[in-house]
């Protein structure tokens, strides 16, 4: 039986590295992450802290800098803990947390499709 | 356990603060409101506010501000916290009028997680810090 989110993954991807801001209800922005990689399905973050899966987040980053941002619902789907070394987290490992966009606009999907393809 | 208040409209960003709460190094006591008003109908017995962090959507309507402040400030266990005050970065914010009220610190959002930690930690030390030259 697979159980990880690399065996499950059907969108290919690529790294990105860019702030992903979490907006609140009043369109304002509160905290923001940093990206490790993104698909066509989905975004994938580090964190410190852990957020319950199912989680529904509004997400805004952009693919390069300078872009206009790409704003979109967000659910949190995966939950990757840092790997151990002996029983024990290696210092400064974050856990990765997988986000499921929900209704990504269409222009927003061929930007992402566009920067995946891109070399 | 330190008892912190925190004062926003958005309730998102109440289940947020929660979910650091867990990482802090001493047991945190978080009490959310949505607005001053509701603020100031806490129960006025029991422990101290440690720290009050309040984010200007809950002021921005308030013209003028200062009675405002006031009220919250005659709240017995609010009365000697620390207020920090969080805001987006495009707000225009009339720190003097603040800084006079009893807020110490102004933060603009958003904050990485590791940033919110700190800043809940370190004033709710010096606010102990302060108790304990006081006694």
């Amino acid at each position: 039986m697979f159980s990880s989110y690399e065996e499950h993954r059907i969108s290919p991807r690529k790294a990105l590295r860019t702030r992903v801001i979490f907006e609140d209800e009043l369109n304002e922005e509160f905290l923001y992450f940093l990206s490790t990689d993104i698909s066509l399905s989905g975004i994938f973050i580090e964190s410190d802290i852990e957020l319950q899966s199912h989680t529904k987040l509004f997400l805004k980053f952009s693919l390069y800098e300078g872009d206009a941002p790409i704003q979109v619902t967000g659910e949190v789907i995966r939950i990757q803990e840092p790997p151990h070394h002996r029983g024990r987290r290696k210092k400064n490992e974050k856990r990765g947390i997988g986000i499921r966009f929900l209704g990504l606009k269409s222009t927003d999907l061929k930007k992402i499709e566009e920067y995946i393809l891109s070399k | 356990m330190k008892n912190i208040l925190y004062i926003s409209q958005s309730r998102l960003s109440h289940n947020l603060l929660r979910a650091l709460l867990p990482y802090l190094p001493e047991m945190v006591q978080l009490t959310c409101v949505d607005r001053l008003n509701e603020a100031l109908l806490l129960p006025k017995m029991g422990k101290p506010y440690q720290l009050v962090i309040i984010d200007w959507n809950t002021l921005a309507g308030h013209n003028p501000l200062e009675p405002h402040i006031n009220d919250l400030n005659r709240h017995p266990l609010i009365t000697k916290a620390p207020k920090i005050l969080i805001h987006s970065y495009n707000q225009e914010i009339p720190k003097e009028i603040l800084t006079t009220k009893g807020f110490v610190a102004f933060y603009t959002k958003p904050f990485l997680t590791d940033e919110l930690i700190n800043i809940m930690v370190k004033w709710t030390k010096k606010q102990s810090d302060l108790f304990v030259e006081l006694n």
